[in-house]
C-alpha cells in the first residue's frame, strides 16, 4: 500500500508533441482514482509512467516518500491489468497467475494456495487448467486481474476493458475494498470513471484539467473542456456579457438574461455560460408566464428521461422535460434554469469563473460513503 | 414407342453451379498438373527404373533388369557409410549453430539503435550471394599462406602460424560447416526477426511488471513465442544442409584425402555424373530424399508445432 505523488511529470515521445505535460498530483493511500480523458489525452502514458514501462522525460514519481522515477518496472512492485490483458499464451490460467510468485521464488505449495485463494475471489476456480485462448474475454480479464492482485503489491493498477458491465464495476469496487490498495484505473468512459472512482483525474492533450471527487467533476467542471467532455448530452453554451448588480451577477445576451449566484463575483466582461440539459426544465407555455419562451424543435429519449431541443432566438437549447409535462414538437414552451447549476467560463481560456462551493467533506471517498 | 434421350453435349453454359465450379477448377489446375507430372512424376518413375535396370548404351539409358543389386550394394559400400555419417556431421552442427546465430542476430536487430535498417539489410548479404562467389571468397579468406583470417589469427596471437583450414581431417568438414552456416543463418535470422515483431508488447510489459528480468522474459515469454518459428527454421536449415553440394564441390571437391568432406548428396553426384553409374546414383538420391522426409516428419510432429497450427 502506498500513496502516489507525481511532480511535474512530463513525457514527450521521440519527435512528437508532449503526451503528458507537467502533471502534478497526489493520490492518497488506498484510494480508487480514475484517470479519464479522450484518446490521445495522455492517460495511458500516465499509467505507463507509473508502472515504469515508459521513462519520464522530466518530473518525478514518488510511492510514499520513496522516489521511483528511475526504478525499473521489475523492481517497482506495482501490478497492472492491460487492456488486451497481456496473458502468457503458453501458460495455463494457474501458471499465469502464479508467474509473479514463481519469479519471487515462493515455495510451490504456498504458490498453489495463493492462486487458489485469488481464483476463488474472482470466481475462476474452475478454469485453472485452461489456456488463455480457451477463455472468453471476461474470463481473460479476471485472470489478468488475478495475476495483478496475487502478490499483494503496493499498487494494483487497473486498466480494464472499456466495455465493463456494471457488475464488473461493482466487482472492482469490492476488490478495492478487500485489498485496500491504491487503484488507478484508466478509461475514456465517463460512466466507468464516475461509477468507480473516489476521485476522477481528467486529462486532455496531456494536461491536467481537473482532479476532484467524482461527484464534483460532474457538478462543478473546472473548465469548458471538462464541462463538455462529461455528461451524456452536450452541455448548452451561451456567449454573453456579465454585469454585477450588488451581490448578484447578471448574464445577458440577445435572448437570455439570467442571475448567477456567485460567492465571489467575477469581473464584468464577456463570458461563456454553460448549463447542462438536466439543469433546465421545459414547461408548456402558459399565458402570462415570465420565463424564457421558445419553440420545441424535437424530442429525444435518453433513458429514463425525455429531453427537448427548444429554439430560442438564435439558440438551440437542450432541456429536460419533467414527467407528464405535455410538450409537443412545434409548440411553444418555456425554459426554467436552475440557478445553482449555472457555470461561467472565460470565453478565451475556458477556465471556470464562478467558484464552486467548498467541498463539504475533504476526501471524495468519504463523500461517496456518505452518499451510499 | 418413343425413347427420349437427353443428349449430353459438352456445353459449359448449361452446367449447374457446382458443375461449372468443377469445370473451372479443372481448367485452371490443368497447366500446373501437367508441369508437376512432367517435371516431377516422370523423373521420379524414371529414376526408380534406373535403380533396377542396368546400364544402356548411353549414360542414363535404361538397360536390362538387374533387380535390387543397386540397393543391396548400399550395405557393403564403405564410402556410402562414411558419407552417411558425414552427412550427419554436417547437419547437426549446422542446424545448432544457424539457429543460435539466427536467434542472436534477430534479437540484436530487433533492438532500437541508429542504423538498424542498414544493419537489417546487410544481414541478408551472405544469403543473397551466389554459392560460387561465397566459395571463392572463403578460398581467399582462409588460404593457409596468404588468407586474411590466418593473418588476423596470428596478429591476435591466437596461433603463431596460419591454420590450414582446408588441410585437416576431419577439420576441413567443419570449415565447410562454418562457411555454410555463415551463408544460411541470415535466412533464419530474418524469420525470427519477423516473428519477434509479432511478439505482443503488452505481454512483455506484463512480464516486466510481474518482476521478470530480461533473461526470464526471454525464457518465459519470448522463447515460447518463437518456438514454432524456431522449429520451422530448424527444418529449413536441415533441408538445406542435407542438400549441401555447391560449397563442397567448389571448395574441397570432397577432399582432403579420398572422401573426408563427402556427404550423401555429393556422393550421389559423383556416382551419377562422374562414374556415370546412374542406377546407384539414383539409389543414393532416394536415400537423401528418405532422410529429408523422415526428419521433416519427426520435427513437424512435435506437440508445439501441432498445437500452434490448431491455435491458428
Amino acid at each position: 500500500m502506498a500513496s502516489v505523488r507525481l511532480e511535474r511529470l512530463s513525457k514527450t515521445y521521440r519527435g512528437g508533441v508532449p503526451a503528458l505535460a507537467d502533471l502534478t498530483v497526489t493520490i492518497p493511500n488506498g484510494e480508487f482514482v480514475c484517470i479519464l480523458g479522450p484518446s490521445g489525452s495522455g492517460k495511458s502514458t500516465a499509467l505507463k509512467l507509473l508502472a515504469g514501462i515508459e521513462e519520464a522525460t522530466s518530473g518525478r514519481i514518488f510511492f510514499d516518500d520513496e522516489e521511483v522515477t528511475l526504478t525499473t518496472p521489475e523492481r517497482r512492485d506495482v501490478a497492472m491489468v492491460f487492456q488486451s490483458y497481456g496473458l502468457y499464451p503458453q501458460m495455463t490460467v494457474a501458471e499465469n497467475i502464479a508467474f509473479p510468485l514463481m519469479l519471487r521464488k515462493m515455495p510451490k505449495a504456498e504458490r498453489a494456495r495463493r492462486v487458489e485463494e485469488v481464483c476463488k475471489l474472482l470466481g475462476i476456480g474452475k478454469l485453472l487448467r485452461r489456456y488463455p485462448r480457451q477463455l472468453s474475454g471476461g474470463e481473460r480479464q479476471r485472470v489478468a486481474l488475478g495475476r495483478a492482485i496475487v502478490r499483494n503489491p503496493r499498487e494494483p493498477l487497473s486498466n480494464l476493458d472499456a466495455n465493463l458491465r456494471v457488475s464488473m464495476r461493482q466487482e472492482l469496487r469490492r476488490l478495492h475494498e478487500i485489498l485496500g490498495a491504491t487503484f488507478i484505473y484508466v478509461t475514456h468512459d465517463q460512466d466507468d470513471a464516475l461509477a468507480m472512482g473516489d476521485r476522477v483525474l481528467v486529462l486532455n492533450e496531456g494536461r491536467l484539467q481537473q482532479y476532484d471527487a467524482a461527484t464534483r467533476v460532474y457538478q462543478y467542471p473546472a473548465n469548458r473542456f471538462v464541462a463538455s467532455f462529461l455528461g451524456r448530452l452536450p452541455m448548452n453554451f451561451f456567449v454573453g456579457t456579465l454585469h454585477t448588480r450588488g451581490e448578484i451577477v447578471m448574464f445577458e445576451n440577445a435572448d437570455l438574461r439570467l442571475a448567477v449566484p456567485s460567492g465571489k463575483p467575477p469581473a464584468a466582461g464577456t463570458a461563456t455560460l454553460g448549463v447542462r440539459p438536466d439543469a433546465i426544465v421545459v414547461r408548456a407555455a402558459h399565458p402570462g408566464d415570465e420565463a424564457l419562451a421558445g419553440t420545441v424543435r424535437w424530442l429525444e429519449l435518453v433513458q429514463p428521461d425525455l429531453y427537448a431541443t427548444v429554439e430560442v432566438g438564435s439558440h438551440r437549447i437542450i432541456a429536460k422535460v419533467p414527467e407528464g409535462e405535455p410538450i409537443e414538437v412545434g409548440h411553444a414552451a418555456r425554459l426554467h434554469f436552475a440557478p445553482s447549476k449555472l457555470h461561467l467560463f472565460d470565453p478565451t481560456t475556458g477556465v471556470r469563473l464562478n467558484p464552486p462551493p467548498e467541498e463539504a467533506t475533504p476526501a471524495g471517498r468519504r463523500q461517496r460513503e456518505a452518499l451510499a | 414407342m418413343t425413347v427420349t434421350t437427353r443428349r449430353r453435349t459438352w456445353n459449359p453454359s448449361k452446367l449447374t453451379i457446382r458443375g461449372e465450379q468443377r469445370f473451372h477448377a479443372v481448367i485452371f489446375l490443368l497447366p500446373t498438373a501437367a508441369i508437376i507430372v512432367g517435371l516431377v512424376g516422370y523423373p521420379l518413375i524414371y529414376s526408380l527404373l534406373l535403380t533396377v535396370r542396368g546400364e544402356g548404351d548411353l549414360p542414363g539409358e535404361l538397360g536390362p533388369w538387374v533387380g535390387l543389386a543397386n540397393w543391396t550394394h548400399l550395405t557393403s559400400d564403405a564410402v556410402f557409410r562414411q558419407s552417411f555419417v558425414q552427412t550427419i556431421l554436417y547437419v547437426v552442427p549446422s542446424c545448432t549453430a544457424a539457429v543460435i546465430l539466427g536467434l542472436v542476430a534477430a534479437l540484436i536487430l530487433n533492438q532500437d539503435f541508429p542504423g538498424r535498417r542498414i544493419a537489417r539489410a546487410c544481414l541478408l548479404i551472405p544469403w543473397a550471394l551466389p554459392p560460387v562467389v561465397v566459395a571463392a571468397m572463403f578460398e581467399w579468406l582462409l588460404d593457409s599462406r596468404r588468407g586474411l583470417m590466418g593473418f588476423f589469427i596470428t596478429q591476435l596471437g591466437i596461433s603463431d602460424h596460419y591454420p590450414a583450414f582446408f588441410g585437416g581431417i576431419p577439420g576441413t568438414l567443419f570449415t565447410l560447416v562454418g562457411v555454410h552456416v555463415w551463408k544460411t543463418f541470415p535466412l533464419l535470422a530474418i524469420m525470427f526477426l519477423v516473428a519477434l515483431q509479432y511478439l505482443p508488447q503488452e505481454t512483455v510489459q506484463a512480464a516486466r511488471i510481474d518482476g521478470a528480468t530480461m533473461l526470464r522474459r526471454f525464457r518465459y515469454v519470448v522463447l515460447p513465442h518463437l518456438r514454432p518459428t524456431i522449429i520451422a527454421g530448424l527444418i529449413i536449415e536441415l533441408l538445406i544442409t542435407l542438400q549441401l553440394f555447391d560449397l563442397i564441390y567448389a571448395l574441397t571437391g570432397g577432399g582432403p584425402g579420398a572422401y573426408s568432406t563427402y556427404n550423401l548428396y555429393f556422393y550421389a553426384y559423383k556416382n551419377t555424373f562422374e562414374y556415370t553409374d546412374f542406377g546407384y546414383g539414383a539409389v543414393l538420391a532416394y536415400v537423401v530424399s528418405a532422410l529429408v522426409i523422415g526428419f521433416a516428419l519427426i520435427l513437424t510432429r512435435g506437440r508445439s508445432a501441432r498445437s500452434q497450427l490448431a491455435a491458428g
